[in-house]
C-alpha cells in the first residue's frame, strides 16, 4: 500500500532558519510536499486556511501573531469538513514548558535542529497520518492543548467599572455592568449596551485584564460577553454554539476554543 | 573633612554597586537563551550554505559575548568600542531578521576616542530591536549616531519600529530604569535620556552626556 502524498506548510520569520528547516525536512522526509514558507503569524493563518496542509510547522515567536495565537485562530476558523493539520511547534528555547507538548497531540522541535530528534518527530507524524481516519479528533485535542498552553490573561490591579467612550464631541460614561458585550474591531473595541454602541481606542487584549473575570467571559478571540447579558446558549444542527442576548437582537458566535464554558450544569 | 571623605567614599561605592547591578541585569537581559539559541541555529544553517558569512557571524557573536560577559569591564570605554559592539549585535540581528532589518551607524572621526561608561547604549539598541522592529511584520531601519550638540555629547538611536506604547512585548522597563539610575549616579542631573516618537514612525532614544 502506498502512502498518499501529504502536504506541509512552514511558518518561520528568520530566513536562514526557515531554509534550514526546509532542507532538513527535504533530506529526512523527501516525500513530504512543502506548500511554502510564510514569515509571520498573519500570513500563517491566511495560507493555512487556503492550503489546508496536513502538517503545520509553526515558529512560536513570530511578528504579527505568535505561533500559539496562530494555532488558536486556526482552531476557531477551521472548516468543519476538513481535517485539522497536525501542528509541530518550533522554538529556540523552552519558554512554554514544552514537556507538556511531548506527551500530547502536538509535537515540538527545538532550534538548532537535531537530526536524531527531528527523525523522531517525523516518525510520530507519519504514525499519526497513517491513522488518517482517526484524526477526526485532532481539532479537539489541539483546542484542549491550547487551553492549557495559552497563559491566562493577567489580572490588572485596577478593576474597570466605568468605560469612557468618545462619541462625537461628548464622552459617554458607561458602567461596565450595563455592557452586554465587547467586540474587537481592528485596534478598537466596540462597547455594546442594550441601546448603544460606542468605539473605544483600546485593544481587547488591553481591556481584558481590567475586567472582572467572574462577570465577563471571552467567547471568541474577538468577543467578550457579560454573563448577565446572556439569555441562552443555543447549539445548532452542526454543533455550533451561539448566544442569545438580553435586550439585543443579534446573537454571538462562541468559538470552539471556548465552548467548554457553556456545558449544562 | 573626614565626613566629606566618607560621603565621597559612599558615593563611589554606590556608583560601583550600581555598575555591578547594571552588569548583572545586562547579563540576564542580554544573553537571553532565546537570543543565543536562535543565533546558534542561524549559524548551524549558514555553515553549509555560506561558510564565509557563518565565519563572520561567529566572529561577531564572539565579540558580542566577550564584551557582554567580560567580568573585568573598564569603568570607561571609547565610543568607537561601543559602536563596534553595537555593530556586532546589529550584524547578528540582521542575519536573523534578513531583509526585515537594515541599519546605519554614524560615528564622526573626531568622537571616536571620547570616553563613556560601558553598556549605556546596548540596552537602548536592544529595546529598539525587541520592542520596535522584531514584532513589526515589515521590520524597518535603525540609525545610531553620535553628535556634539551645544557642548553635549548626543547619542541617538532612532528606529522605524512599532513605536511607543504599541509593542505587544511590553518590557519590564528594567533596562531603561537602569540606564537612568546609572546616569544619575555618574553625572547627577547634567545627563539625560529621552524617549521620543520618531516622526517617520517608531521611537528615538536620545542620550545627552556632558562631554
Amino acid at each position: 500500500m502506498t502512502m498518499p502524498t501529504f502536504r506541509a506548510l512552514i511558518a518561520e520569520d528568520e530566513p536562514v532558519l526557515a531554509h534550514t528547516l526546509l532542507q532538513t525536512i527535504q533530506r529526512l522526509w523527501p516525500e513530504l510536499q512543502i506548500g511554502g514558507v510564510v514569515e509571520n503569524g498573519v500570513a500563517a493563518v491566511r495560507e493555512s486556511l487556503a492550503q489546508q496542509p496536513d502538517i503545520l510547522f509553526l515558529d512560536i515567536k513570530m511578528p504579527g501573531k505568535t505561533g500559539l495565537e496562530t494555532a488558536q485562530e486556526l482552531a476557531e476558523d477551521w472548516p468543519d469538513d476538513v481535517l485539522f493539520p497536525l501542528i509541530v511547534f518550533v522554538t529556540a528555547y523552552d519558554e512554554y514548558a514544552l514537556q507538556a507538548f511531548e506527551q500530547a497531540a502536538v509535537d515540538y522541535v527545538l532550534k538548532p535542529i537535531n537530526d536524531t530528534r527531528f527523525q523522531k518527530t517525523i516518525e510520530r507524524l507519519k504514525a499519526r497520518l497513517e491513522q488518517h481516519l482517526e484524526r477526526g479528533d485532532e481539532l479537539e485535542r489541539i483546542v484542549s492543548q491550547l487551553r492549557a498552553l495559552v497563559p491566562p490573561a493577567p489580572v490588572a490591579s485596577e478593576r474597570l467599572t466605568l468605560i469612557r467612550a468618545a462619541v462625537g464631541n461628548e464622552v459617554r460614561m458607561i458602567p461596565t455592568t450595563e455592557v452586554i458585550y465587547f467586540e474587537a474591531i481592528d485596534k478598537y473595541v466596540n462597547v455594546v449596551t442594550a441601546d448603544s454602541e460606542s468605539l473605544i481606542r483600546t485593544s481587547l487584549k488591553e481591556l481584558l485584564p481590567q475586567l472582572d473575570h467572574n462577570q465577563f467571559w471571552q467567547i471568541h478571540r474577538g468577543t467578550v460577553v457579560n454573563l448577565h447579558g446572556i439569555h441562552a446558549a443555543v447549539r445548532d444542527d452542526t454543533g455550533k454554539l451561539s448566544l442569545k442576548l438580553r435586550g439585543r437582537t443579534e446573537s454571538l458566535a462562541v468559538s470552539r476554543v471556548f465552548t467548554h464554558l457553556f456545558k449544562q450544569m | 573633612m573626614q565626613a566629606q571623605a566618607e560621603a565621597e567614599k559612599a558615593r563611589a561605592a554606590s556608583i560601583e554597586k550600581q555598575a555591578m547591578q547594571a552588569q548583572l541585569q545586562l547579563l540576564q537581559a542580554q544573553i537571553e537563551p532565546h537570543m543565543l539559541f536562535n543565533t546558534l541555529a542561524n549559524l548551524q544553517g549558514l555553515i553549509s550554505v555560506d561558510a564565509p558569512r557563518a565565519q563572520h557571524m561567529l566572529d561577531q557573536l564572539i565579540l558580542y559575548l566577550r564584551a557582554t560577559l567580560s567580568s573585568s569591564r573598564a569603568e570607561k570605554t571609547t565610543l568607537s568600542h561601543e559602536f563596534s559592539l553595537m555593530e556586532a549585535y546589529l550584524d547578528l540581528m540582521s542575519v536573523r531578521m534578513g531583509k526585515r532589518l537594515s541599519f546605519t551607524l554614524q560615528l564622526p572621526h573626531a568622537l571616536e576616542d571620547v570616553l563613556i561608561p560601558p553598556m549605556l547604549l546596548q540596552p537602548l539598541i536592544e529595546n529598539a530591536i525587541k520592542h520596535g522592529l522584531e514584532p513589526k511584520i515589515d521590520g524597518g531601519h535603525i540609525d545610531v549616531r553620535a553628535t556634539l550638540e551645544q557642548g553635549m555629547l548626543r547619542l541617538s538611536i532612532a528606529d522605524t519600529g512599532l513605536g511607543l506604547g504599541v509593542s505587544p512585548a511590553r518590557g519590564t522597563q528594567v533596562g531603561l530604569a537602569n540606564v537612568r539610575e546609572r546616569l544619575l549616579a555618574l553625572y547627577g542631573t547634567s545627563a539625560s535620556l529621552l524617549l521620543l516618537a520618531n516622526p517617520s514612525d517608531g521611537t528615538i532614544a536620545q542620550l545627552d552626556l556632558p562631554s
